[in-house]
């Protein structure tokens, strides 16, 4: 059995924190991204430089549980740390430990190039895996004390007075030193690595938010459309483009734009949204929208043009009855279509409702 | 006290990486996918309501302080934090009146 010392418990803690800190950043960096695509759509465009690419993400994942793994390895086998078994978590925890085992698994699994069958095989043996490693994840990190590493550095300062300078035997100290030095490396090695990755980590951070911000404020001075609600239509219905410096319609040359003409029905138009009916003349399919408008309110002003977005257009009569059902004597059969059409109309224009409850009832 | 709040926190931390890293995922094990973003606002929220449970009585006070933010971000026409803001009154009034259900059948909980 391997004696722990004062410096090697220091070691140890020491060797937890930079693990702590890479993971808390490289987690809040990733987490941060997500909720602002969330908040703001627009940076989920192409050309943006903040969405992390899934392999890149890949690597930082297997990294960040590797990392972890391995530090928790080391506190079990020298600090005899104990092991949270599942059974003694609640329903809450054990419910959220699956759910998020689940979410990891399905990710690494697209990166593995198996048969489906080993492949499901594997993923069930990651799935156990991570979700025993998850509990004792957050045992680990919300055992972690600060003010114990400061009761450890009390105890070698109060050790280090107790020595008397003048018995000292400089020559058997140097040598009790290097002797030190080699026998404490692998311990030395472990806080010198993770701070080597963590520095690391904090320059390619700091490098992402450079240019994220850059990026960011030549969008919000261009003239774009962000955002089309809802991609999908029919007919007379009002649709809504969302996006930037689209101005306040000063002249006849701030116009929407269609493949088939520009388009009349406007509601209103101001600098963040056009809100606008579709014309009835616009063919059933994918359509290209764009906006137009002069450089400034004189209409000898230079003419400026978003960038595209598509439309899709469906057939009004799948979701409106049409003259044949509404035959006399009428039908039946007249009577279900209207009501199936009704049905597919409620559906269709609450379709994000639907949805929402659906799942609600799913989960 | 303390230690199970910071529990709590470093699960919800998780949870919520691993929610997102999963909306990566590009064939996802087992089941589909959801591409909505205000559901997936919603979603990435209800298990960390779910774990902190927190009083009926602070998820109302919660609510009605979003549904304040909707109200405003309707009138300032930034429909985008409107919708966001509808969908947190939304979760934090399910999680309240959820709750309110449980202590009728349960009141010693």
């Amino acid at each position: 059995m391997i004696k722990l010392t004062i410096i090697n418990q220091l070691l140890l803690e020491l060797a937890k924190l930079p693990v702590l800190i890479i993971s808390f950043i490289s987690v809040g960096y990733f987490i941060i991204i997500n909720l602002l695509n969330l908040l703001l759509p627009e940076m989920t465009e192409k050309n943006i430089v903040f969405n992390i690419e899934s392999s890149d993400l890949n690597k930082l994942v297997i990294l960040l549980i590797f990392l972890n793994a391995l530090t928790i390895f080391f506190f079990i086998k020298f600090k005899k740390v104990k092991l949270i078994s599942v059974l003694s978590l609640n329903k809450k925890e054990i419910i959220i430990y699956g759910l998020t085992s689940y979410c990891l698994v399905s990710f690494i699994r697209q990166n593995l190039s198996l048969f489906v069958f080993l492949k499901d095989i594997l993923s069930t043996i990651l799935f156990f895996l991570i979700f025993f490693l998850l509990p004792q994840l957050v045992n680990f990190y919300s055992n972690f004390r600060l003010d114990y590493l400061g009761m450890i550095l009390i105890k070698i300062r109060n050790d280090i007075k107790q020595i008397e300078l003048r018995s000292i035997n400089w020559r058997g100290l140097f040598i009790d030193f290097v002797k030190f030095i080699f026998k404490k490396l692998p311990y030395l090695i472990i806080p010198i690595f993770f701070t080597v990755v963590g520095l690391f980590f904090l320059r390619l951070i700091f490098a992402k938010i450079n240019v994220y911000l850059l990026h960011q404020s030549f969008l919000h001075k261009q003239f774009l459309i962000t955002r089309i609600r809802p991609k999908e239509t029919i007919i007379a219905e009002t649709v809504i483009l969302d996006g930037y410096n689209f101005g306040f319609k000063e002249n006849e040359f701030f116009q929407l734009k269609t493949s088939k003409g520009s388009v009349s029905g406007i509601k209103d138009w101001n600098n963040n949204k056009v809100e606008f009916v579709v014309p009835l003349d616009l063919p059933e399919g994918k359509n290209e929208l764009w906006l137009e408008r002069t450089k400034t309110a004189s209409s000898q002003s230079a003419l400026m043009k978003t960038n595209k977005v598509d439309l899709t257009i469906l057939s009004r009569w799948d979701f409106y009855p049409q003259q044949k059902d509404y035959q006399y004597p009428p039908s039946f059969l007249d009577y279900f279509r209207i009501t199936v059409k009704k049905l597919k109309r409620i559906i269709f224009f609450n379709w994000g409702v639907i949805q929402l409850c659906g799942k609600l009832i799913n989960c | 006290m303390g230690s199970s709040i910071l529990k709590k926190l470093i699960i919800s931390y998780i949870w919520l990486a691993a929610f997102f890293i999963y909306q990566k995922s590009g064939q996802p094990w087992l089941a589909g996918l959801v591409f909505d973003p205000v559901i997936n606002l919603f979603f990435s929220l209800v298990p960390i309501l779910w774990l902190f449970s927190v009083s009926s009585k602070t998820n109302t006070i919660l609510a009605v302080l979003f549904l304040t933010g909707t109200a405003f971000s309707s009138i300032f026409h930034n429909d985008l934090l409107a919708e966001k803001f509808a969908i947190l009154t939304y979760c934090f009034l399910v999680a309240s009146v959820l709750q309110q259900i449980k202590l009728l059948f349960n009141p010693k909980a």
